[in-house]
């Protein structure tokens, strides 16, 4: 069951990981190499210590959902080459130059348009992830793109861009998607485990950590090469936020900005830690404590730029998704839980030799990240079963889906679906309507047709 | 995790440290890559110095009189912010590069086409326009925000609606003395969204 584990915490070694697929620098008498040895060895677990498909699951998930939530409603063909001017396309980037891209058409830019935005959608639910998150890069890199090329570089989508362009790389889609369902549907093994632990879970996230860091840093090392440390010990805070409230620049959302600006000496403080967390920045890759300061600290530059200036960095701020460990807060979740109900479990009995109740039991296995379901084939296990549950019949449980819940009740059919909806949290946005008057008497013919059709085209192993 | 995947990300990794610190050490952006430069320059001045669009028109008093266009239902399509950042690329620094005087002219050639069709489609409700300017605007600020009014408005560079001529107030600053008094009658844009960090004045 640990195998199965969405949440769980890889327990194969790291530095054993390490040995064996790192190229070694060959074993000396010197003892000089252990050091250099241990180097590379942490080098390489930085990257590829295995990782459960948890984290970069969520990330994938909230990464192209934000991305969708953003950019929907943004409308990219007024960039077009038949809507506006030649002559505010003056700024051509690199990329448009370099690859000869050029400003397309109104058609060919909503064609793109949508396929990039119907592609943040399936990425996000991880439907055909691996090829849906290639399209959706190069579509989206050229309408992405498309604004810079008129008057300014934007820097708010680049992280965005570069981020999607790891995850068209990466096997994202491995969890929390419906790729990982329709795989689990397919093997019919309930028991059977999630994808394993893997280093290719793990650099992805690492690798946009490195963006973060390399944008971070660039400001940084930006601010001290134009200006030197005058941007800290001069009136340079005070009178960039002071700027902000005049010419119509921008609209901040209350007057703290002019009370921090009349405060010179707290504009310097605010100068000196925005530098020093910039250019510290990197630490926050290779130290967890600088982590829980970095991360958090510039998280909260950026809202305070946005209270104090009213400029917001918001599609940059989708990139701190990354750095939030998902799978500690699955096992915090799955603890407080436990607390709360006490560690029974729901029994799931289904009937190991019908191919649908295996797939569908495999499903609800999959989906069960709070591991409140234990699953029972009554066909090749009905000793236990009997042990356990005297009362039960197995001809009973092999007509019917069969769920005893924690505090001994069984229920069957399509209550016993209703009661482990109460435990997946993916399942929760249709519990309301499971619960609407008629739906339970609807919801219990539809099974019984299911079920009666069941022939013999889905039975499967020698059990029967 | 295989040795040519190993390869791969740490070919991918070096690809994105390395275009991002090429970018930082030219100070040149090669878009995705940057050097990050919003809020880069100092602001040791309490001062806020913006290029602005700049629309001339007659009132009903018969003068001329200047309109800092700020509302983005004077720019459908590109957005105010936005036209001021093409305005500025063309313009350069100074408008003294090769080519800054023709390509600004051109872009407030098509604005006024724009300004106009849209204004005799009923798309807003400006009046005739008699010249497109890009301006220099300079505010004194002040910690409590008092004093919106712009301290100089300096025409740089404008262009005439009926025959399209370019008339370069920067290289002739006497002929600029009409439009480059302080404005009487701006437009100012109330309903506008949180600023988007590259329009920072600090850039």
């Amino acid at each position: 069951m640990k195998s199965r584990a969405i949440f769980a915490r890889p327990r194969i070694p790291m530095m054993h990981q390490a040995t064996e697929s790192f190229p070694q620098a060959p074993p000396s008498p010197i003892s000089a190499s252990r050091p250099r040895r241990a180097l590379a060895g942490a080098f390489y677990d930085f990257w590829f210590a295995p990782a459960t498909p948890t984290n970069l699951g969520i990330c994938r998930l909230l990464m192209y959902a934000l991305i969708f939530w953003f950019y929907w409603r943004i409308d990219y063909t007024v960039w077009a080459s038949d809507s506006l001017d030649p002559a505010f396309a003056n700024h051509p980037i690199f990329l448009f130059r370099f690859l000869h891209l050029p400003i397309g058409p109104i058609k060919t830019i909503a064609i793109l348009e949508f396929i990039w935005k119907l592609g943040l959608l399936m990425c996000s639910i991880g439907l055909f992830t691996r090829f849906m998150t290639k399209v959706t890069f190069l579509a989206g890199i050229y309408v992405m793109a498309l604004p810079n090329n008129f008057g300014k570089t934007g820097h708010g989508d680049a992280v965005l861009v570069l981020a999607m362009f790891v995850m068209a790389l990466c096997r994202c889609g491995d969890g929390w998607s419906i790729d990982a369902l329709i795989r689990a549907w397919i093997r019919r093994d309930p028991r059977g485990s999630a994808r394993p632990a893997s280093g290719e879970y793990r650099w992805p996230v690492r690798i946009v950590w490195l963006l973060t860091t390399m944008v971070f840093l660039g400001a940084g090392v930006t601010k001290l090469r134009w200006s030197g440390l005058a941007w800290i010990t001069s009136d340079n805070l005070s009178n960039t936020i002071m700027q902000h409230y005049y010419g119509s620049i921008s609209r901040a959302p209350s007057g703290l900005g002019l009370w921090v600006a009349n405060h010179k000496l707290l504009c310097k403080i605010i100068a000196g830690l925005t530098i020093l967390i910039e250019v510290g920045f990197p630490l926050a890759l290779f130290s967890k404590a600088a982590r829980w300061v970095l991360v958090p600290a510039m998280f909260l530059a950026q809202v305070g730029i946005y209270q104090l200036m009213g400029v917001l960095f918001l599609q940059f701020m989708f990139v701190y998704l990354f750095w939030v460990p998902w799978d500690g807060i699955g096992q915090l979740i799955e603890k407080t839980v436990k607390r709360m109900r006490g560690n029974g479990k729901y029994v799931m009995l289904y009937d190991g030799g019908c191919g649908i109740c295996r797939s569908v039991a495999s499903v609800v296995a999959r989906l069960d990240v709070l591991h409140r379901i234990e699953p029972v084939d009554v066909l090749n296990e009905w000793p236990i079963v009997a042990r356990r549950f005297g009362e039960l019949s197995q001809e009973r449980c092999l007509t019917d889906m069969h769920v005893i819940r924690p505090d001994g009740k069984v229920v069957t059919r399509f209550e016993a679906y209703r009661s482990l909806a109460w435990t997946i949290p993916a399942l929760w946005i249709v519990l309301p309507f499971l619960c609407v008057p008629g739906v339970p008497w609807m919801g219990d013919r539809v099974y019984g047709y299911v079920a009666a059709s069941r022939g013999s085209s889905c039975m499967v192993g020698a059990g029967r | 995790v295989r040795r040519w995947r190993v390869a791969l990300v740490l070919l991918l990794a070096a690809f994105l440290v390395g275009g991002h610190l090429y970018d930082i050490t030219t100070q040149r952006e090669h878009w995705p890559f940057s050097f990050y430069p919003m809020y880069g320059r100092v602001q040791k001045k309490p001062r806020l110095q913006v290029l602005t669009l700049c629309v001339i028109t007659r009132g009903d008093d018969g003068k001329r009189h200047m309109m800092r266009i700020t509302d983005d239902k004077y720019v459908p399509a590109l957005g105010e912010a936005r036209l001021r950042n093409i305005l500025m690329a063309a313009w350069g620094r100074d408008g003294t590069q090769p080519g800054a005087v023709r390509r600004t002219g051109d872009v407030l050639r098509a604005y006024l086409r724009e300004y106009e069709a849209n204004r005799a489609r009923n798309l807003h409700d400006g009046p005739p326009a008699l010249e497109a300017q890009l301006c220099q605007m300079t505010w004194r600020v002040k910690g409590d925000a008092s004093s919106q009014k712009a301290r100089s408005v300096e025409s740089l560079i404008g262009v005439r609606s009926g025959d399209g001529r370019v008339i370069n107030y920067t290289a002739d600053r006497s002929s600029a003395a009409p439009a480059s008094m302080p404005t009487t009658n701006e437009v100012e844009g109330d309903l506008r969204p949180p600023a988007d960090p590259d329009d920072a004045p600090g850039d």
